[in-house]
C-alpha cells in the first residue's frame, strides 16, 4: 500500500502546476466485451494534449491480437474483422508501447476506468498515473451549474460521449475506432478545462483520482 | 487518422490548397488544435509574442488595431477555414493586431518553425505577402497610425530589401586569445552586443567568413562569464558560441530574419557569395526592425545633405536600385510610385535651389509642375521627364522680357541636370525647356481655356496630361490660382466633359464573353493582351474624370479615390471595387515588369494569361469586370455629350 502510494506520488507531475499547463494523454479502448475476466483490448488510440492544446501530431494508435475469436455483436461495433488482427502485435507489446507513449502524463478517458481496469488487468499491476474521468466531470460540472448558476434542468444528465460532443458542438468525424474517440474526448476535455478553474479545481492536485 | 483529418479540413482552404501532400501532412503532423470560448483574447497588438498561424476550425474571430488615441478600430473579421497570425509571426511575432473570439472558436495553430517551412513554398507565400494581408498593412499604416505615406511603405522594404543594403556596422572583432574582460570592455566602448573572434593571421580586419572563428553576445558574457563564473582572463574563445551563422549579402531581409526567428540568434554575418565569401558586415534584429520604419528617410537625409549635382545623381542612383526591388515581392505598387515620387520630388528641389545660387535669384516667383504620370504619382522606373514652369504674371514689357530670358536659361539648367541624374528627356517636348509650358500665370490659363472651350484631338490628349498637373518646387500659390480658375470651368463644360468620357470607355478590357480573356490574334504580342491600355488606363482616365466632375484638386489616382470618397458623390462599393483594381493591376504590371527586367528585356506592358496563378487569373476577370461596370457608369452619365465626337 505504501509503495503504491510511493510509486504514484514520484510519477505525478508537479501537484501545484495548473491544469491549464498539465500533459494530459487523452485515450481510449476497444475491446471484446464488458467482462473483465474474460474479455480483452482489441485496439488502443491515444492522443496528446498540454493545457487546453490538442497535440495532433502526437497520436498513438495500435491493434491488438486478442489471440480468440471475436463474436459477432463485437465485429459490428468496431468494423474490425478477425482477420486483421492475426497480424497485430500481442497485448504485451502493444501495452509496451502504450506505455511508453505516455510516460508520466495524466491519463484521460471517458468512464476511464473501465479502460484502466483491462488495462490494469493485462498489465499485471496498477498504473501509477493520475486519471481523469471525462464523463464523471462532465456530470459533476453540469450539477454544479444547475445547482449554483441557475442552468435549466432538463432530467438526467446525459453522459454518453456522442451526446456531449453533440451538445458541445464539437464535429464528429465519420469513422469510428480508439483513436478518433480519444480525440473526441480530448476534444470534451478541452472544453471542461476552460470551466474547471471556476469550480475550484485549478491544479493538478485539485483534479480528484 | 487524426492527420488526415486536420488535412483534409486545411485542404479546403486557400492557401493551403497550394500545398503539396508532404507539406499538408507536415502541417498536420505539427498542427496544434486549441479552443477560445466566446469573447477570449487570442492575442494582443504589442503585447503578446505570438507562435503560430492561426487557421480558424469553427467560429469567428474580430481582428482590432488600437489607433493613435487609444481607441480600437476594428479591421477585419475572420471565420471558418480563414487565416490569421501570419503579419505578426512575420513581425518577429510581435502582435500588430490584437484577435478576439466572437463566438467559440477553435482554431488549429500551425507553429512558426512549421510555417517557415511552408513559406519555401512559393505560391503559398505569395498568397500571404500579395494578398489581403498586403492591403491590411496599409490601411493598418495609412489609418490607424496616421503617419507619412513615407513611412508607411517602408514596412514593406522588409520583403524587398537586399542584406547587403542594411550592413553599416562596422566590424567589431578580436583575436581568439583576448581576454574575455578585454573584449567585454571593447564592445561596451563600441556601444555593440556582439563581438565576433576571428583568427589573427592577416593584418587589419578579417576580410573572409573563413576567418571568422565564432561570435559572443551580451547573453553569453551575462550566462557564461556572470552566471557560471567564467574567470575574466580567460581567453574569449572558450565562451564564443561557433559556427557563426551567415547570410549572403543578395538574399532579402525577409530571408535574414527568418533565419534569425529559426536559431533564435539577434546577428547574422553577411557575406558576399559571390565573392568567396567575403565578409560585408554584420546585420541584426535591431537592424531590420529599424528598416521597417526609417529607411527610406535615410536616403533623404542624404539628399539634403549632397551639394552638387553629380552626388545627387549618385544618392539617387543607389536608392533606385532598390527601389525596384521594393515591387519584387508583395510591396503595394501605389506605395512605391508614392516614395519615388518623394525622393525624385527632393532631388527636384535641390535642383532648383542649385539652378537659382549659379543664376541669382528668380525675377518673379514661379512654380515647377510635373505632368502625367509623374504628376500622379505612379512612377517606379525611371522615366522620361514631363514637367512645366508657371511664373507669375510679369508688370511691364520689360519684366517680361527679362522673366523669359531668365526662366529659359533656369529651365535648361535643371533640365540639363534631371538628364544627369537619369531621367530622360521627353520625347513628345512636354517640358520646361519647350517656351509653350513655360509662361507667366495668365498664359496657361488661356491654354486651358482652350482646350475646354474649343476641344482639339491633341488637346484631349494633352488634357489628361497637363490635367495631371502636380506641384514639385517653388510657389505653390501659381498652381493654386490656375486650378481655381480651370477646374470649374472644365467640369461646366459639357462638350469638353464629354471628350473625357469618350476617352475613357474607348479601350474597353479584354473580356470576353463567358469571361474569358480576349488576347492579341496575331503580331508580336500574340496570345497577350496589353495591361495597361486595357486595364490600367481606362481606369485611371475614368477616375480623373469623376475627380475633375467633382472639383477634385488631387492628382495620384488613389488620392483622387480618397478624396471622392470624402466627397461622397459615388457609392463606397464603387470606389473600393475601384482602388482594390486599381492596386491590383498595378503590381501585377510591376511584377511583370521586374521579371522582364531580371531577364534582361525591356519592361512592357503585353501579359499572357497562361503566365498567371489561377488566384491571379481570377482576380484579374474581376478587376476587368469592375472597368467595364464603371464605362458603362460614365457612358450612362455623360451619354448626352459623348454624342459631340471629335
Amino acid at each position: 500500500m505504501l509503495k503504491r502510494l510511493f510509486q504514484r506520488q514520484n510519477a505525478s507531475p508537479d501537484q501545484l502546476l495548473g491544469v491549464d499547463q498539465a500533459r494530459y494523454v487523452v485515450f481510449d479502448t476497444e475491446l471484446t466485451g464488458l467482462d473483465r475476466k474474460q474479455d480483452t483490448i482489441v485496439s488502443i488510440g491515444a492522443i496528446r494534449m498540454k493545457g487546453r492544446q490538442i497535440l495532433l501530431g502526437e497520436t498513438f494508435y495500435t491493434l491488438v491480437n486478442p489471440q480468440r475469436d471475436l463474436t459477432h455483436d463485437n465485429v459490428r461495433i468496431h468494423h474490425i474483422v478477425p482477420s486483421e488482427l492475426v497480424n497485430q502485435p500481442l497485448i504485451e507489446s502493444a501495452l509496451q508501447q502504450f506505455l511508453q507513449f505516455v510516460g508520466d502524463d495524466i491519463l484521460v478517458g471517458h468512464f476511464v476506468h473501465i479502460d484502466i481496469a483491462m488495462l490494469e488487468n493485462a498489465l499485471g499491476r496498477k498504473l501509477p498515473n493520475r486519471q481523469v474521468d471525462t464523463a464523471r466531470y462532465y456530470d459533476w460540472l453540469e450539477r454544479n451549474r444547475r445547482q449554483f448558476l441557475g442552468a435549466p434542468n432538463n432530467g438526467p444528465i446525459d453522459t454518453v460521449l456522442f451526446d456531449i460532443a453533440n451538445k458541445l458542438n464539437i464535429v464528429l468525424p465519420g469513422a469510428h475506432n480508439a483513436l478518433v474517440d480519444a480525440y473526441l474526448t480530448a476534444q470534451v476535455w478541452q472544453r471542461l478545462l476552460i470551466d474547471l478553474p471556476d469550480f475550484g479545481i485549478v491544479r493538478i492536485k485539485d483534479l480528484r483520482q | 487518422m487524426i492527420q488526415q483529418l486536420t488535412s483534409d479540413f486545411l485542404r479546403k482552404y486557400s492557401p493551403y490548397d497550394l500545398l503539396t501532400e508532404a507539406e499538408l501532412t507536415l502541417a498536420a503532423q505539427s498542427a496544434i488544435l486549441d479552443f477560445y470560448p466566446n469573447d477570449t483574447r487570442i492575442y494582443t497588438q504589442e503585447n503578446s509574442k505570438t507562435e503560430y498561424l492561426y487557421v480558424i476550425q469553427k467560429g469567428c474571430v474580430r481582428m482590432t488595431v488600437q489607433n493613435a488615441s487609444g481607441g480600437e478600430v476594428m479591421m477585419d473579421m475572420r471565420s471558418e477555414g480563414e487565416t490569421f497570425g501570419i503579419l505578426s509571426l512575420l513581425n518577429l511575432g510581435n502582435a500588430l493586431m490584437t484577435v478576439t473570439s466572437i463566438e467559440d472558436t477553435l482554431c488549429y495553430l500551425i507553429p512558426k518553425s512549421t510555417v517557415q517551412t511552408l513559406l519555401k513554398n512559393q505560391r503559398f507565400s505569395e498568397y500571404f505577402l500579395r494578398g489581403s494581408t498586403q492591403r491590411y498593412l496599409l490601411r493598418t499604416l495609412q489609418e490607424i497610425r496616421q503617419q507619412s505615406p513615407l513611412q508607411n511603405n517602408s514596412d514593406r522594404l522588409i520583403f524587398t530589401t537586399a542584406v547587403r543594403h542594411l550592413v553599416k556596422r562596422q566590424l567589431i572583432w578580436c583575436p581568439p586569445d583576448t581576454p574575455i574582460r578585454q573584449a567585454a570592455q571593447l564592445m561596451a566602448q563600441q556601444k555593440v552586443g556582439s563581438i565576433i573572434v576571428a583568427q589573427n593571421s592577416a593584418p587589419g580586419q578579417p576580410q573572409n567568413a573563413g576567418q571568422i572563428l565564432g561570435i559572443v553576445t551580451n547573453t553569453d558574457l551575462r550566462n557564461k562569464v556572470v552566471a557560471v563564473g567564467y574567470d575574466a582572463t580567460w581567453p574569449i574563445s572558450s565562451i564564443m558560441s561557433t559556427p557563426v551563422k551567415t547570410i549572403d549579402g543578395d538574399q532579402l531581409a525577409f530571408e535574414a530574419l527568418l533565419r534569425m526567428i529559426n536559431s533564435s540568434i539577434h546577428s547574422l554575418l553577411v557575406v558576399d557569395g559571390n565573392h568567396g565569401n567575403d565578409i560585408l558586415g554584420m546585420v541584426t534584429q535591431h537592424d531590420l526592425i529599424l528598416l521597417q520604419s526609417n529607411s527610406p528617410l535615410i536616403v533623404s537625409k542624404q539628399l539634403r545633405r549632397d551639394a552638387n549635382v553629380v552626388d545627387l545623381a549618385k544618392t539617387l542612383n543607389n536608392a533606385q536600385q532598390f527601389i525596384p526591388l521594393m515591387v519584387k515581392e508583395g510591396v503595394n505598387p501605389g506605395g512605391v510610385g508614392r516614395v519615388v515620387a518623394e525622393i525624385n520630388d527632393q532631388v527636384l528641389a535641390r535642383l532648383l535651389n542649385i539652378a537659382e545660387t549659379e543664376l541669382g535669384p528668380p525675377p518673379l516667383p514661379y512654380c515647377w509642375v510635373v505632368l502625367g504620370s509623374e504628376g500622379r504619382k505612379e512612377q517606379t522606373f525611371k522615366t522620361d521627364q514631363d514637367n512645366g514652369l508657371i511664373y507669375a504674371d510679369p508688370s511691364d514689357e520689360a519684366q517680361a522680357d527679362l522673366a523669359a530670358d531668365y526662366f529659359a536659361r533656369f529651365a535648361r539648367r535643371v533640365i540639363d541636370a534631371l538628364v544627369q541624374c537619369g531621367f530622360p528627356l521627353c520625347p513628345g517636348n512636354y517640358m520646361a525647356v519647350n517656351p509653350r509650358w513655360c509662361q507667366p500665370l495668365s498664359n496657361w490659363m488661356s491654354i486651358y481655356h482652350t482646350w475646354i472651350n474649343t476641344p482639339e484631338p491633341t488637346d484631349v490628349m494633352n488634357a489628361t496630361i497637363f490635367f495631371d498637373m502636380r506641384y514639385a518646387g517653388g510657389d505653390a500659390s501659381l498652381l493654386q490660382a490656375l486650378l481655381a480658375d480651370v477646374l470649374p470651368r472644365a467640369r461646366r463644360s459639357g462638350r469638353f466633359m464629354g471628350h473625357l468620357a469618350r476617352l475613357a470607355v474607348q479601350n474597353t478590357p479584354p473580356l470576353g464573353f463567358f469571361r474569358s480573356f480576349l488576347l492579341e490574334s496575331n503580331g508580336p504580342h500574340k496570345g497577350e493582351f496589353d495591361l495597361k491600355k486595357r486595364g490600367v488606363m481606362p481606369l485611371t482616365d475614368a477616375i480623373r474624370l469623376y475627380a475633375i466632375a467633382n472639383g477634385i484638386q488631387a492628382t495620384n489616382t488613389l488620392e483622387r479615390l480618397d478624396d471622392l470618397r470624402k466627397a461622397d458623390v459615388l457609392p463606397n462599393e464603387q470606389i473600393d471595387e475601384m482602388k482594390d483594381t486599381l492596386e491590383f493591376l498595378a503590381l501585377l504590371r510591376l511584377k511583370h515588369q521586374v521579371e522582364q527586367s531580371t531577364r534582361g528585356e525591356k519592361p512592357n506592358n503585353f501579359i499572357n494569361p497562361n503566365e498567371l496563378s489561377s488566384i491571379e487569373r481570377t482576380t484579374l476577370r474581376e478587376a476587368f469586370q469592375v472597368i467595364a461596370n464603371t464605362q458603362a457608369d460614365l457612358s450612362d452619365r455623360y451619354r448626352g455629350f459623348m454624342g459631340a465626337a471629335i
